[in-house]
């Protein structure tokens, strides 16, 4: 197609980042708040800001109501999330009826907390990352797919046109004229952010393993759901159809941690609950280990007597685990947590920068040949840049300002959140669309309003406010949120400060008479 | 705390390697200092005492935080070092004369040492 | 307009005919893996895995490939011979997906 090798990685990368950098953009910025994906949830549903307690505390009394009410709808298991300091809440859930039925309750006293009514970060933004919640025969999955092969040939390729990537390792030079810098900026980004791009990148590929590459467990098995059977091998009791009442969730728990060495719990499923032969499969939380899925066992519920412990998994498995992990980031490590999302942030730098370049670069000649092209390009790049992250603060303001129990047309306060979101993302598109010269400063004023607007609509309506959070332990969570929107809104109202002073006075041109290249207005 | 504490030892031996590399290059050492630049014998001693204190980072950080968080934290850390680099020498290029002069010095007793053979 | 028609052409045959490669690549592997002795799911494990560079290395081919018909015919032969491979070791279907 293209002469040389280095020109057809010249084409790729240029093309692969135009078409689907948008697509990029929204995977990596949501990937790098999902960094602080619980953090978030707290903020999102206030109810849920508890402090967390001791270990020992039982949970029994908690759960025996739960265990009959699910027997009574028949549900053939209960499952149970433990709390622990990111998730202070004890979570119970089991099929009933109408679906599945969920309760956060208080582990403190017992008492049931109101529903949150928010999808928050664990669910809708976790869901816009990994199929940007298209789940029509599973394309949504697949273009994420798509976009992260590009991602990966988009370093290869940026490191093959890059001419002089060793003697430019360090370079930034943030005075010289604008697009220099930008390029720089894109360059830095790519270059030295390259070992996390590219695992992090792969390593969520990686995570759908068996989604991308069916025709592996196929060649091997005869269909998924053996496969599946296989490696998460379930111990299963079936139903003695005697009734009992003597599930022991303090018990089991105990039996637990006796095996593992005083460790936490992450989850238990109590299977056939209100039956003599319940039994309950257990999992240690990965708060030390990076892998994926904790060590599994299975107790039976009343007596907690060891039932089978689920072998360690094979190398192979456990070096996928391990991937998986590191790219879930769930462990309890926060130092590493911090580095992924400064990591992640620069991720978006060099996506948003490499939009940048590429429409400042041709915006001249388009308008000379009457072209669309560019205007094309500078609203999807606006859109998806500052554009989304208006889209996401719109996400929160939204959940701060719908009071409990709303519904609108016959949808849920849950997915209004989430109307909202695209909505705003929606209006950010059109306003890149129909006002190019402004879109850049006009989104970085919105994004800085938007941000102190949560800030405080988060006081006012939660009453936790700075001095507040910053004072009390277990909601340090909420002060992390409200510092790092405050710091948004400084970057955003200093960008756009900067923006407007270059489009009203453009800076001198540098050497030998070449025209000025303004600042993007 | 510890963690916090494990990043900085591992920042500043990365931080140094990569400082080192970067000063075996004209263009940034002379942003750094106005002497005369490596010797092309020296540019190699310096390009690999950059690359060991970046490899000798590894057991650092798998013995400060274990073998898989030690490796996510390297893994993450260059990152953070090669940039803090980068902005040592856009922002305050100064800092770095110190490890300069240390250099120029070594350089020089490299050559009364061979002079004197 | 011609032009833009062998671009799209080509997009198509790297992206689509470059994961049906794959496909086959990574079937073959994880029969050949299970034959040379590991478990059933560690081989379809492995095999996905590496998968991903596999298919990363063709797309760059495909881009770059100066004639795009001897790159489509590469990826005919490692598609199906891929799939054969998978089929005569183990005997079993083998399907892309």
């Amino acid at each position: 197609m293209k002469p040389t090798f280095r020109q057809s990685m010249q084409w790729l990368h240029t093309w692969a980042g135009v078409v689907l950098g948008a697509v990029l953009m929204a995977v990596f910025w949501s990937g790098t708040l999902l960094v602080f994906d619980r953090e978030i949830d707290r903020w999102m549903a206030p109810m849920t800001r508890l402090p967390v307690i001791e270990t020992s505390t039982p949970l029994d009394p908690m759960i025996r109501p739960f265990i009959a009410t699910a027997v009574e709808v028949g549900a053939s298991s209960i499952t149970v999330a433990l709390p622990y300091e990111r998730e202070p809440t004890l979570r119970v859930s089991f099929r009933d009826v109408s679906g599945l039925a969920r309760y956060n309750l208080d582990p403190g006293t017992g008492r049931i907390l109101p529903d949150p009514e928010t999808a928050a970060a664990t669910d809708f933004l976790y869901r816009f990352h990994y199929s940007m919640h298209i789940r029509f025969a599973n394309v949504g999955i697949w273009l994420v797919g798509l976009a992260g092969m590009a991602l990966l040939a988009l370093c290869v390729s940026g490191i093959a046109i890059h001419r002089k990537i060793l003697a430019d390792f360090f370079t930034f030079r943030p005075s010289k004229n604008q697009r220099r810098a930008i390029l720089d900026l894109h360059n830095a980004a790519g270059v030295l952010g390259l070992p996390f791009n590219v695992v992090i990148t792969l390593s969520g590929m990686i995570i759908f393993y068996a989604e991308y590459f069916p025709s592996a467990v196929r060649s091997l098995y005869p269909n998924a759901a053996s496969y599946y059977s296989e490696i998460f091998d379930s111990h299963s009791r079936p139903k003695s159809h005697v009734p009992a009442d003597a599930i022991s969730v303090d018990t089991v728990r105990h039996a637990a941690q006796k095996i593992w060495n005083g460790d936490r719990i992450q989850y238990l499923v109590i299977n056939h609950p209100g039956d003599a032969a319940a039994s309950m499969r257990v999992v240690r939380a990965t708060d030390n280990i990076v892998l994926l899925q904790g060590d599994t066992a299975f107790f039976d519920a009343a007596t907690g007597a060891l039932l089978y412990h689920r072998a360690k998994p094979e190398p192979v498995k456990r070096a996928q685990g391990f991937i998986a992990g590191l790219h879930f980031a769930q462990f309890q490590h926060w130092t590493l947590r911090w580095l992924y999302f400064v990591l992640g942030l620069s991720g978006c730098v060099m996506i948003a920068t490499g939009y940048v370049y590429w429409v400042d670069k041709r915006r001249k000649r388009h308008e000379q040949q009457g072209l669309s092209g560019v205007r094309l390009v500078e609203g999807l790049a606006v859109g998806s840049t500052t554009g989304l992250i208006i889209a996401t603060l719109a996400f929160f303001v939204a959940n701060r300002l719908l009071p409990l129990g709303t519904t609108f047309l016959g949808y849920e306060r849950a997915a209004l959140e989430g109307w909202a979101f695209y909505f705003a993302w929606i209006v950010t598109f059109a306003h890149a669309w129909l006002r190019p010269r402004r879109a850049w400063i006009e989104q970085c004023w919105w994004i800085a309003a938007f941000a102190v607007a949560a800030v405080l609509l988060n006081g006012i309506t939660t009453g936790d406010h700075l001095v507040r959070s910053l004072t009390h332990r277990h909601l340090w969570a909420i002060a992390g949120m409200d510092l790092l929107l405050l710091a948004g809104a400084m970057v955003a109202a200093l960008a756009a400060g900067k923006l407007q002073r270059r489009a009203v006075a453009p800076p001198a041109s540098s050497a030998r008479g070449r025209p000025p290249s303004d600042g993007i207005e | 705390m510890d963690h916090a504490l494990h990043l900085l030892a591992l920042t500043v031996v990365l931080y140094l390697g990569f400082a080192t590399l970067a000063l075996s290059q004209v263009r940034n050492w002379r942003l750094v200092i106005a002497a005369s630049p490596p010797s092309p014998v020296m540019k190699i001693v310096l390009r690999a005492i950059g690359i060991v204190l970046l490899m000798l980072a590894i057991p650092l950080a798998l013995w400060l935080d274990g073998p898989s968080f030690g490796s996510l934290m390297w893994g993450t850390a260059i990152s953070v070092a090669a940039c803090a680099v980068t902005a040592t020498l856009s922002w305050c290029p100064h800092w770095l004369r110190p490890l300069a002069r240390a250099i120029r010095a070594a350089n020089m007793s490299q050559i009364v040492w061979r002079l004197n053979e | 307009m011609r032009a833009l028609l062998a671009t799209m052409v080509r997009i198509v045959v790297s992206v689509g005919g470059g994961y049906a490669a794959t496909s086959g690549i990574v079937s073959a592997l994880a029969v050949v893996l299970f034959r040379c002795g590991l478990t059933r799911s560690e081989a379809v494990v492995l095999a996905s895995m590496l998968g991903f560079g596999v298919y990363l290395g063709l797309l760059l081919w495909g881009i770059a490939a100066p004639r795009l018909w001897r790159f489509a015919l590469g990826l005919a032969l490692l598609a199906g011979g891929g799939f054969a491979v998978a089929w005569l070791m183990h005997g079993g279907v083998v399907w892309i997906g």
